[in-house]
């Protein structure tokens, strides 16, 4: 079985301020990450793999800055790695990256199984691998925490607002995968030195076909503000009765007690 | 394009929908597209001027393609779509299908005649993104942003039956348990600095002296499966919003922090002092939540 895995390099949230009085975003301090549901991507691919043989492509379409990525990517079992490389990444939007990864995916060629994370940690717009699979013209399953495949033929459950849905679809597919799929292995020193000597392909838009209009996102991004939220930030230490008494006080004053 | 179409797959959520088409509309028809016979008469009777109603597939997925063949004939100005886990993958194969934009989980969205502007979370919560796209529009809008319109006299069904797909559903399993979370006065919410399963007695007696519901944090659901995951508080869960928010042993990431900011006032117990959640609340209690817990529900008598 041939899976092609779809991640995304972002900045780590957790790694994000907010400048109390502009409101303005600052990411000077931030460090990059493989978005976190594309980890568990990555990990259904190799674990697929692992019971049923094939290989796993892992495939980014980012700006230069993803470069930094592929061996975190391909330390977590994948053989090789496909980038496809362009500064026009940083102002995609989910038309537009579905649009370069359906581009790439047909220049690997033949798949089985596309693999992405429902959502990335940044964005989040649950779009790419949907709109992805609709662009190759093949099934999707979106929202899936658990899959199996056997004899071409996948079996998967989808986490709906009303329930689980158990679906069955002949491969190939595109399957957006939910964070309790499975816990993303941390790679082994071992695993992160074999991951150096891997291939990686790299592409670049021109290359793959792509003109200006298909490249021009459809959502103009006006403005990234931080969330006010205005607190008091009071904090109450000490004695665990004295603690308890002050924070009776402010119950109290909610007529809660 | 003299047309705004809505499309959900719960009666709930088009009703809004059909409020935020009549916010945006400029003289333009609002034609509800349903999935069943309860959704179809839910939008005829809160202001559709047109219902569909798409029966007889094995669900609403099925119906992608011929929404695809009537969008490209009908050409609307904008699709407004629920936000329900089907509703964004009929959104994103409907915009990908006719090369257009899709804004997710939208909050607001304004018109100034073709242009419309939308906001929407992003960074988990972090940050608001403000954008614009032209015409077509289509985006997924997030639930509660606005009341449903009025009943008014009911308009007719027409029935469109069909719905093939490639996918074949073998089981549809409804979730049992439901959360009160979103309407509760008082939230205690249990986080993994709780270390054992039984201490969730504790904040359930906080919860029951304060007439609150327990909600907890997303590894306390997703990973640990000590309490439902309709009980799970944050930006990928329940969105809560009451007088009072408890967390117990609760961090304070950003994606949590996201579904708790409308809390009227946000109390923590919490013991390190450099946690995120020290900067999201009113007052913290700070120490070891095993000595002070204990000591509040017997002050409490709870
Ligand atoms: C894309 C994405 C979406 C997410 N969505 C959500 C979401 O919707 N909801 C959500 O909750 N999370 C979500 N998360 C996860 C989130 O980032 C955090 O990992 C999670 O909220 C942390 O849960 P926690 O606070 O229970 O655990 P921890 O972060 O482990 O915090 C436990 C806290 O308890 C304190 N503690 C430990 N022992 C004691 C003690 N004895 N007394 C007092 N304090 C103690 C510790 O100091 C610590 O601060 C998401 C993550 C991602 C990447």
């Amino acid at each position: 079985m041939k899976i092609i895995a779809c991640y995304k390099w972002v900045l780590d949230e957790a790694d994000l301020k907010v400048e109390a009085q502009s409101r303005r975003l600052l990411t000077g301090r931030a460090k990059s990450k493989i978005s976190e549901y594309d980890r568990n991507a990555l990990e259904c691919g190799v674990q697929l793999i692992d019971e049923s043989g094939g290989e796993v492509i892992a495939l980014t379409a980012g700006t230069g800055g993803a470069k930094s990525s592929l061996k975190d990517a391909l330390s977590r079992g994948p053989a090789e790695a496909v980038f496809v490389k362009d500064e026009i990444m940083a102002q995609s939007d989910p038309a537009v990256t579905a649009k370069v990864l359906a581009a790439a995916v047909r220049h690997i060629g033949e798949y089985d199984l596309i693999l992405c994370g429902e959502g990335s940690s940044d964005e989040y717009s649950e779009q790419v691998g949907i709109r992805l699979a609709q662009l190759l013209g093949i099934p999707v399953v979106s929202f899936v925490n658990k899959v199996q495949v056997a004899d071409g033929v996948l079996r998967a459950e989808r986490k709906l607002d009303g329930g689980i849905e158990v679906v069955q679809v002949q491969l190939p597919a595109v399957v957006t995968v939910l964070p309790d799929m499975n816990t993303p292995r941390i790679p082994s020193l071992k695993q992160i030195l074999a991951a150096a000597k891997k291939p990686v392909k790299e592409l670049n838009l021109a290359g793959l076909g792509l003109d200006q209009a298909q490249l021009t996102a459809k959502v103009r991004r006006q403005t990234v503000l931080g969330t006010v939220m205005e607190r008091k930030g009071i904090r109450f230490r000490g004695e665990a009765r004295e603690v308890v008494q002050q924070v009776l006080t402010v119950l109290n004053k909610e007529g809660l007690c | 394009m003299s047309e705004i179409w809505v499309v959900a797959e719960v009666p709930a959520a088009l009703n809004e929908l059909i409020a935020h088409a009549k916010g945006l509309a400029e003289g333009e028809k609002i034609i509800a597209l349903t999935f069943s016979q309860d959704a179809a008469q839910a939008a005829a009777s809160h202001g559709a001027d047109r219902v569909l109603c798409f029966e007889g597939g094995q669900r609403p997925e099925a119906f992608v393609d011929q929404i695809i063949e009537r969008a490209q004939a009908a050409r609307p100005t904008a699709v407004l779509w629920g936000a329900s886990r089907r509703d964004k993958e009929m959104a994103a194969r409907v915009a990908a299908a006719l090369d257009a934009g899709l804004v997710s989980e939208c909050f607001s969205v304004k018109r100034n005649g073709s242009e419309f502007t939308t906001e929407r979370c992003v960074y988990g919560g972090l940050c608001v993104a403000s954008e614009v796209s032209q015409a077509p529009f289509m985006g997924t809008l997030t639930p509660k942003t606005i009341e449903a319109p009025a009943e008014s006299p009911a308009v007719g069904i027409e029935v469109i039956s069909g719905g093939a797909e490639k996918c074949q559903v073998l089981e549809m399993r409804p979730s049992k348990s439901s959360s009160n979370l979103g309407e509760a006065s008082v939230v205690v919410c249990v986080g993994r600095g709780v270390s054992k399963r039984e201490d969730i007695e504790l904040a359930r007696r906080l919860a029951k002296k304060l007439d609150g519901e327990v909600g907890c944090t997303r590894p306390v659901a997703e990973d640990l499966h000590w309490l439902p995951e309709e009980n799970y508080i944050g930006i990928s869960g329940q969105t809560v919003k009451p007088s009072v928010y408890i967390g117990i042993g609760v961090s304070g990431q950003i994606q949590h922090i996201s579904g708790i900011r409308d809390s009227k006032t946000i109390i923590a117990i919490e013991q390190n002092e450099n946690a995120p959640i020290l900067e999201a609340a009113d007052y913290t209690l700070v120490g070891d939540l095993y000595q002070l817990l204990p000591t509040l529900l017997d002050a409490l008598k709870a």
